[in-house]
């Protein structure tokens, strides 16, 4: 009789499925797949060649427990389970707290045994963003007990078809976070926003290692004039603690601060590399190697017109008031560098994606604002098509010689209608060539996707620029307008060759994801960085001579690649060469200068400001990033150095960078 | 092949293979909790699986069979979730909330819905294996396969679920009457 009824089940016939259901989990599964695909592939941006970037190890462990949580839970071991539950503890913290009740009532103890190994798993995935890529300890030390137990109620509460599709935080407002204060002074009251997750990704690499001469003459690279990862560092020591490795970029850290390089004589370059060589602070037995660049400034009145689309991200975890209030107040500020006849559009996506003003003059205010103002947050679908408007709107309104760009402002979600990430990164690139660059603006905190940040900027041409407070916008937005909208050359890049009979080894500092292939150089197919209107950029090498205690790597037995030390180890170590475009040219032109090292020696007291406040900030950068070179260098010091090398400082950023070293090192030793 | 595409990367196959297979994720799914709302819940949430760990299929098994076992891991979870769920909120409730009422989406004659009933009041593996077996017509080889079990312990489940369901059907009719 059973088995006849078993026979029935078969007959049992479910539903059609929805086209709407199907289409969301869709959506959900394409972006599952782009993450999956975007950590497996290694993101190669401009200047990188053939290097991987292990995004996190964890992800190793993660596919691998995946695979063991598809066994069935009643196929595991018992061992197995302990494994898994032991990798997965710091993710499974919520969990805990959101199946507390169950934990209390011994009768449901052996499902809870099962909770706590797959239940987990379970919840992740279906959260999309939520991956342990780090599941660092730090973020869950700095989130209250209460607030874990608020995060997992909302996760318990919340439809799981919607978490899925939103692949965004989990951020919970921490209040009250207590000022920071040193020698009785208010330095920062710290923003009241603190996530407890941190999905933020960054690149990983290496710090450049010692190069010696005789092997590898020649060191080429493209320039950088993002300044993202300074903003980033001062954010995490501002919240007491002292930021990853992989967040500090040295170069990005330099190029922060605006220097008063020399200009060239005439208009028709652009700018010109000025060179200096001194002694290093951190080893005697070293030279440093300054190249700085700064470019020519534009007037107001001889600005090129500009057409400019907003791209904003308005999907709901925007809401809090670091990202789009504070975005708001940013490109209000931006508005007042226009000229009355340049072009403002804004393009929403995320949520619903809609061209939320036309195309309209910067003489139009009121309409501008009043569009900027009825921004809200909200929405968290994907497929929405809002790069697509958005660059077609640059385009209908393309300005033959201006400035035509498209600014995006996002806090990590890139869900801008293409969703995979190389598809959108060539999209970029194509738009570039015809004419329409790309910028990006990070906002918040915890979700940020800076190695696609970087990325996108890169291949539109764009700069990539993190603001946190009003003040770093109206530097990125309003005093550093020209070099933000108004590029004067690009693909700019450096090579530098040295004398082996006077250099022994080079090292340079910082740049690590812009290192350039050697026949990079002179093939202009290959992309490399911009300078826009009034920016300084400065690249340093720590340079040690031919016979200097420093020198690492022995001289060569064999072969005759063994050059004599030459008789005077001053005058001309090196050549310096430099490729670039006018912007609208597609032909390099090249300027060249020979590297002079000076005799007697140039020390800290003989040099500028400008060149000991670069060294300083190098100094806290590779410092930061755990360099041992800089084992010899407290961070007192670093302030010390910074500090007499102020300057004039209309801006007050350098100020605020020897307190920021001060403060690196309480942290350093309360560690 | 499709999988092996969608393995190396290609979006579009895997795209494809979603769309392929999104309506047996959604079956098999609404089979095991018997409403919409979950199984368009518990299929979304296969979609997401298999984007994120398509890489570990490694044609061990036929792909279809992989994805049974996908799928019911997922339900299992989901059960897992909405029962501590819910009992959390009963601890909560001021007032117990109502249970859902559940409007019958397909006629089924009633012999068909009280078996699926008690079938879905098995244990767990004895219900995988109805639910694989005679739900979805599958050989007891490739239940096995989707179950990562030996060949015999399919037979075995099933010889203890018919038990088993003896007793619950007779439940069921004297609640019935």
């Amino acid at each position: 009789m059973i088995d006849d009824d078993l026979k029935k089940l078969g007959n049992l016939k479910a539903p059609a499925s929805r086209g709407a259901a199907q289409e969301s989990a869709m959506n959900a599964a394409m972006d599952a797949f782009d993450a999956a695909q975007l950590e497996k592939k290694s993101t190669a941006t401009q200047g990188i060649e053939g290097e991987t970037r292990p995004t996190s190890i964890t992800n190793t462990i993660w596919s691998g427990l995946m695979n063991s949580i598809l066994k069935p839970v009643w196929e595991m071991k018992p061992a197995a389970m302990a494994a898994v539950a032991g990798v997965m503890l710091v993710p499974v913290v919520g969990v805990i707290a959101l199946d507390n009740y169950e934990l209390e009532n011994p009768a449901s103890f052996g499902l809870e045994k099962e909770a706590n190994s797959s239940t987990e798993p379970a919840v992740v995935p279906s959260h999309g963003a939520i991956k342990p890529k780090k599941p660092s300890t730090e973020n869950f030390a700095a989130s209250g007990e209460s607030q874990l137990a608020d995060t997992a109620a909302e996760v318990s509460v919340a439809q799981p078809r919607v978490q899925a599709l939103r692949q965004k935080n989990l951020g919970r407002v921490a209040k009250g976070a207590a000022p920071i204060v040193q020698d009785g002074v208010v330095l920062s009251r710290p923003s009241p926003i603190t996530t407890t997750t941190n999905n933020e990704r960054f690149p990983e690499f290496k710090n450049n290692g010692v190069k010696a001469v005789v092997t590898e003459p020649v060191s080429t690279f493209s320039i950088d004039v993002d300044t993202a990862s300074y903003s980033r560092v001062r954010r995490s020591i501002m919240d007491g603690v002292l930021p990853r490795t992989d967040m500090v970029r040295v170069e990005e850290l330099i190029n922060y601060f605006p220097y008063s390089y020399p200009l060239p004589e005439t208009k028709a370059q652009p700018f010109k590399p000025s060179v200096t060589i001194m002694t290093t602070p951190w080893n005697e037995h070293t030279k440093l190697m300054h190249i700085g660049i700064k470019g020519f400034d534009v007037e107001t009145a001889e600005q090129p017109p500009a057409n400019l689309v907003f791209l904003l991200d308005v999907s709901g975890s925007m809401s809090s008031p670091d990202k789009l209030p504070l975005l708001i107040k940013s490109f209000r500020l931006l508005l007042q560098k226009l000229n009355p006849t340049d072009k403002v559009s804004i393009v929403t996506y995320a949520g619903r994606s809609a061209t939320v003003l036309e195309p309209t003059e910067a003489s139009n205010r009121t309409a501008i604002i009043s569009a900027l103002e009825n921004l809200k947050a909200g929405g968290s679908t994907a497929g929405a098509q809002g790069i697509e408007q958005a660059y077609r709107l640059a385009e209908e309104n393309f300005v033959k010689d201006g400035v035509n760009r498209v600014m995006l402002a996002t806090d990590g979600d890139f869900n801008v209608g293409i969703s995979d990430p190389n598809q959108l990164k060539d999209f970029i690139a194509k738009k570039r060539k015809s004419g329409v660059f790309l910028s990006v603006f990070g906002f918040g905190k915890g979700n940020i996707n800076d190695t696609l940040m970087q990325s996108l900027a890169q291949n539109g041409n764009g700069q990539a620029a993190y603001i946190d407070t009003l003040a770093e916008a109206q530097k990125a937005l309003v005093d550093e307008s020209g070099g933000t909208l108004f590029p004067i050359a690009k693909d700019v890049k450096i090579q530098v060759e040295f004398d082996p009979s006077k250099i022994a080894e080079y090292r340079l500092i910082g740049y690590e994801t812009r290192a350039l292939k050697r026949e990079d150089f002179n093939n202009d197919k290959v992309d490399a960085g911009d300078i826009g209107a009034g920016h300084s950029v400065t690249a340093i090498y720590e340079l040690r001579p031919v016979g200097s205690p420093a020198v690492l790597v022995d001289p060569l037995r064999y072969g005759d690649a063994k050059p004599a030390a030459a008789e005077n180890p001053y005058g001309e170590v090196g050549f310096l060469k430099m490729r670039y475009k006018l912007p609208t040219e597609s032909k390099s032109k090249l300027l060249s200068t020979p590297l002079v090292m000076n005799s007697p020696d140039e020390k800290k007291g003989t040099v500028s400001n400008d060149i000991n406040f670069a060294t300083a900030v190098a100094a806290f950068g590779q410092k930061l990033r755990g360099n041992s070179a800089l084992d010899d260098m407290s961070y007192a010091e670093i302030a010390d150095m910074a500090n007499e090398a102020k300057g004039e400082d209309s801006f007050g950023y350098r100020s605020a960078f020897v307190q920021l070293a001060r403060m690196a090192g309480s942290l350093s030793k309360s560690r | 092949m499709l999988v092996r595409r969608a393995i190396d990367g290609d979006r579009a196959a895997f795209a494809a293979l979603i769309s392929r297979h999104y309506d047996t994720m959604f079956r098999v799914a609404w089979k095991y909790c018997g409403n919409r709302e979950d199984a368009e819940d518990i299929a979304q949430d296969v979609c997401v699986r298999l984007g994120q760990t398509l890489h570990n299929f490694h044609g061990q098994a036929k792909f279809s069979t992989w994805l049974y076992r996908v799928v019911l891991n997922a339900t299992r979870d989901h059960h897992r979730k909405s029962a501590s769920r819910a009992k959390k909120l009963e601890a909560w409730a001021v007032e117990p909330s109502r249970p859902d009422v559940q409007e019958p989406e397909t006629q089924h004659d009633d012999e068909t819905e009280t078996l699926w009933r008690a079938v879905r009041k098995l244990p767990n593996r004895q219900r995988d294996c109805l639910l694989l077996v005679f739900g979805e017509g599958l050989s007891h080889a490739d239940a096995a396969a989707a179950l990562h079990c030996a060949e015999g312990t399919i037979a075995s489940n099933i010889h203890d679920a018919k038990k088993r369901l003896k007793v619950l059907l007779l439940e069921e009719e004297k609640v019935g009457n």
